[in-house]
This record gives C-alpha cells, structure tokens and sequence, in this order.
C-alpha cells in the first residue's frame, strides 16, 4: 500500500490524500510517458486527449486506483459510460447512509440537489467536459441535506472507446472549519501585531512612572509624596489597561474552539448584572431586568458570553458617568432569541457608529478598542449578530440575536 | 529655559511625559494630534519636538513630512517601536534622533541632549 502510495505522488506531484476522483489525470499520466509498443508514432502529442497504454500497464493503474479508493477523502461514485453505477466507495456510503445496491436502485442523480446540477455535471462528463467543483447537497438516508463539494472526472478505457466517470464529493463543513480556522489565525496574528503597539504605550508610562518613583523616594517634600501617589495610582491604572488588553486577546484567541451548550440566557445575563450591581450603584446607575424568565435555552459558550455581557455593560457605565438607567430586555421570537442591552448615556454620533467594532478604535481614554470587537466576535461564533442603535443625548442599544437550539426552532 | 513640542495620542503617557521633562527643566507644549502640533510650530519656535511615530493613522509621519517640506530644522526625537524598518528613512529626511519604546527617563533626558546637538 505504502509502495502504491509513493509511486502516485511522484506520477501526480500531489499528496494521496488530496488526491480524489483523479483518475482520468492518473491514466493520462501514464498514457503520455508510455507510448504504443508496437507503434511509437500513435504517442500523444502534448496537450492531446487519450493515447495508448499497454494493456498490463492499464491493468495496473486499474488495479491500483481500485485499492486506493476506500481509502481516499472524498465518497467516489464510479459510473459506466450509460451512467450505471458500478462502484461507491465506503466513504461515500458512511456520508449518504446508503449501500451501493439502494444507490444502483435510487438512480445517483437522486441523491443530490438540485438533482438539475447533478444531471448537468454528467452530461458534460458524456461530452468529455469536466467539473472541477460545484456546490450541492447531499440527499442523506436519514433525510439530512448534506453540502457538499463535487467533482466529476471521465476515464478513458484502451483506444478510447469505452469511459467512465468518476464523481467524487467531499462534505463541504470540514473545509469551511478549515478556512474559518486559517481566518481566525490571520486575524490573530493582525492583532498581536497591532497589540504590541497598544501595549507599548502603557508600559512606557508605567516606566516614566517608576522612575519619578525612584526619584521621589529620596524627596520628603509633600510635593514629592503627592507626585508619588498620583504616580502609584497612575501605574494601577495602566497595569488594569495592560490586563484587559491580554483578556481581550485571549477572549479571541480562544474562540477557534468554542463549544457551545443549551444553557439559560435569561439565568445567565441576571448572573451577571447581579455580579455588577454593586459597580453600578456606585456609579448611581439604575438596572432594570425585563423578560429574562421567559427565555427559551439557547446554545451558548457560558464564559465566552459572559465576556460579551461585561463588556457592554461595562460600556453602558462609561456612557453613563452621572448615572442613569441600565435595562438589560430579553425577547424571543420564532427562531431567534434577542437580548437588549440599553443605557440612557450621552449616545454616539453617526459617524463614531460604522467605526464601533474596528480593533483598537476608541474614544475613552483608559479603553482598550478591543471591547466591542471582541463583542461582535464571540457574538459571530454563535451564530447570531450584534447591532447598536443610538441617539445622541438620549442613550444607545446593543441588540444581540441569537439563534434558538435546532430543537426549539422545530418546536416554534 | 528649552522650548519642547510633544505630539502623542495616549493621554496618560503624554501626561507622565510632561511631568518628566518639566521637571528636568524643559517648557513643554503638549499636542495629542497632528494639527495640534502643525498649529503650535506655526505659532511658535520649539528647540525639539518629540514624536511618537507609532500615533494612530500616521498623525506623526504628516508632521515630520511637514517640517521636511518647509525646510524646518527643528530637531526631532522619534519614539518607534523596535524592529521597525522605518527608523533609517526617519534619520534620512531630517535631523533626528531615534528612540525605541519603551523609553526611561534617562534615556529621553540623553536623547534631548543629542537633538539640541544635531
């Protein structure tokens, strides 16, 4: 098996694994660095279709791409020239749910939609003309609709008078992980880039200040003690900036895996607001809490989502540094739950809103530009979306949607 | 009595700055955008100005341009975050000392003292 593998590499320059429903590729190969024993002339010129491959050579690939079939990362269907099916790998059983006799009975067209695309992906297999990639689903025995990436290659036998073809079709959510993975890595590395600029800026303050420390100790003066307390307390204030500059980054360093749980979301944000009523009766701000009993469950990352409910009532405090209302308002409608997060602060202009959920924008001078980004991007990660409505002078709101459970969604 | 313009968006650096360098004898005027700085050096005459080159949106580039196109030479010390390439093109254009952040009194102190000698 390892042997077979080698050679594929070398003939294909490509890895085994990646390498699906090439079999048309695989032959041609072998076709053009073999010409006719008996009749070198009849060699394909470069760039020609087909060719002649001797007949214990074709055996072989035949044989070889048989055994490589169950093992490769796509679900192949093999189909003779009058589109009958005669091979269906295991993959290809494990996606559908279905054997290769129910798949020979149902017709393969069946088993995708649309079933249109299906059918014009093998009519122009019949005409010679291959597809790389279409978009469809795969119609599951269990009734699932399955997205999937299909290709669909021809195989030209001996003299080129008989084919088939090979339709291969992966699950198409493993790639869209893959490449929202990659994604969340680029933004990452954006910014810790840019992060180090943020975090350069406190610690050169905390620098400054430890120096006029230093120099203060050898200065009994009340001047010196008052300098160096506002410096003590300058300190405190950029370690603070610093911590949350890194839990915000965490926060978005962790959501490549965020599994998420039905769990109460009413139960959760009355947590929470209970967790900062004392910071709020500091601050003489008033908390409402409005249909949060009613909540439907919904599927959450319990700490992630905790993140985002301090992070925008932290907000609503800063908006509000004489006091005023916060009122935190659940609803819930057929397939989606919302959560309002409102304040009666100074509001923000329309020109500050498009620039909201930029990394490192902000307005405050102790804010990290990374609180309502790291909002939106848990919020994503859930499936749901944040938006913000805001008057100037009479208050903004954050509205959160989240998507009901599957469960619940069938139920409404 | 030295006459210095700090151009710096973070507030509570700007601040510890201030206090730094007027307590080593400087007068400072503090500008936390480029056109703060751009109208105190129509305004007035600096010795030095001290820029923070890594201000959002390229604030401190727009005044550092400025002072090259008008032929200004007003000693600049340039605060950069290390392992910049941009340090070089910065010494190019116009007299000016380099600092990498984060940087101690000391070493801001000393670097003054360099830009009065350019």
């Amino acid at each position: 098996m390892i042997r077979h593998a080698v050679s594929l590499y070398v003939v294909n320059r490509s890895p085994v694994a990646s390498w699906s429903g090439s079999v048309e590729k695989l032959v041609q190969a072998r076709r053009r660095i073999m010409p006719h024993p008996l009749n070198p002339e009849e060699a394909p010129t470069p760039g020609e279709q087909g060719g002649w491959l001797p007949q214990d050579e074709e055996s072989r690939t035949r044989e070889l791409v048989s055994e490589l079939l169950p093992h490769t990362a796509a679900g192949i269907a093999v189909l003779a020239a009058d589109l009958h099916l005669s091979s269906w790998n295991p993959l290809a059983q494990r996606l559908s749910g279905y054997t290769l006799e129910e798949v020979t009975t149902l017709g393969l067209v069946q088993l995708f939609e649309p079933q249109e695309v299906m059918q014009h992906v093998l009519s122009k297999a019949q005409n010679g003309i291959s597809t790389l990639s279409e978009y469809m689903h795969l119609r599951c025995a269990d009734g699932r609709l399955l997205p999937v990436v299909v290709q669909c290659s021809t195989q030209r036998h001996l003299r080129g008078d008989d084919c088939r073809f090979v339709v291969s079709f992966r699950e198409l959510a493993p790639l869209q992980e893959r490449l929202r993975r990659d994604e969340h890595l680029q933004m990452l590395g954006r910014l810790a880039s840019a992060l180090s600029h943020e975090i350069r800026n406190p610690l050169n303050a905390i620098f400054l200040h430890a120096d006029i420390l230093e120099e203060a100790l050898h200065d009994s003066s009340p001047e010196a003690q008052a300098q160096m307390e506002e410096s003590l307390a300058e300190i405190k204030t950029e370690i603070g900036r610093l911590n949350d500059l890194v839990q915000d980054y965490l926060s978005l360093a962790r959501l490549a895996d965020l599994p998420r749980e039905p769990a109460d979301l009413g139960a959760l944000v009355a947590a929470c607001a209970q967790e900062m009523q004392e910071h709020l009766g500091v601050r003489n701000i008033t908390l409402h809490l409005e249909g949060l009993d009613d909540l439907p469950p919904v599927l959450l990352h319990r700490n992630a989502f905790r993140r985002v409910l301090l992070n925008l009532i932290q907000n609503a405090m800063d908006a509000m540094p004489e006091g005023g209302t916060l009122t935190l308002r659940g609803r819930h409608a057929a397939s989606r739950v919302c959560l309002e997060v409102s304040d009666t602060g100074s509001g923000i202009s329309d020109e500050q809103i498009p620039l909201l959920f930029t990394p490192f924008h902000t307005t405050k001078e102790e804010g990290t530009g990374l609180g309502l980004y790291v909002v939106q991007q848990i919020i994503t990660a859930h499936e749901g979306e944040v938006t913000v409505s805001s008057e100037v002078g009479s208050g903004t709101t954050f509205i959160i949607r989240l998507p009901l459970t599957s469960e619940r969604a069938d139920e409404a | 009595m030295y006459c210095i313009l700090v151009l710096e968006d973070y507030a509570p650096l700007r601040r510890i700055q201030t206090v730094t360098l007027q307590r080593a004898g400087w007068r400072v005027v503090q500008a936390q955008s480029a056109r703060e700085a751009l109208q105190q050096l129509q305004r007035q005459h600096f010795d030095v100005v001290l820029l923070d080159m890594d201000v959002a949106t390229g604030e401190s580039w727009r005044v550092l341009r400025r002072l090259q196109a008008e032929q200004q030479q007003v000693p600049v010390v340039a605060l950069l975050s290390p392992g910049t390439q941009r340090a070089l093109e910065l010494q190019a254009g116009s007299p000016c000392v380099v600092l990498a952040k984060p940087v101690g009194r000391q070493a801001l102190l000393a670097g003054l003292d360099k830009a009065l000698q350019l």
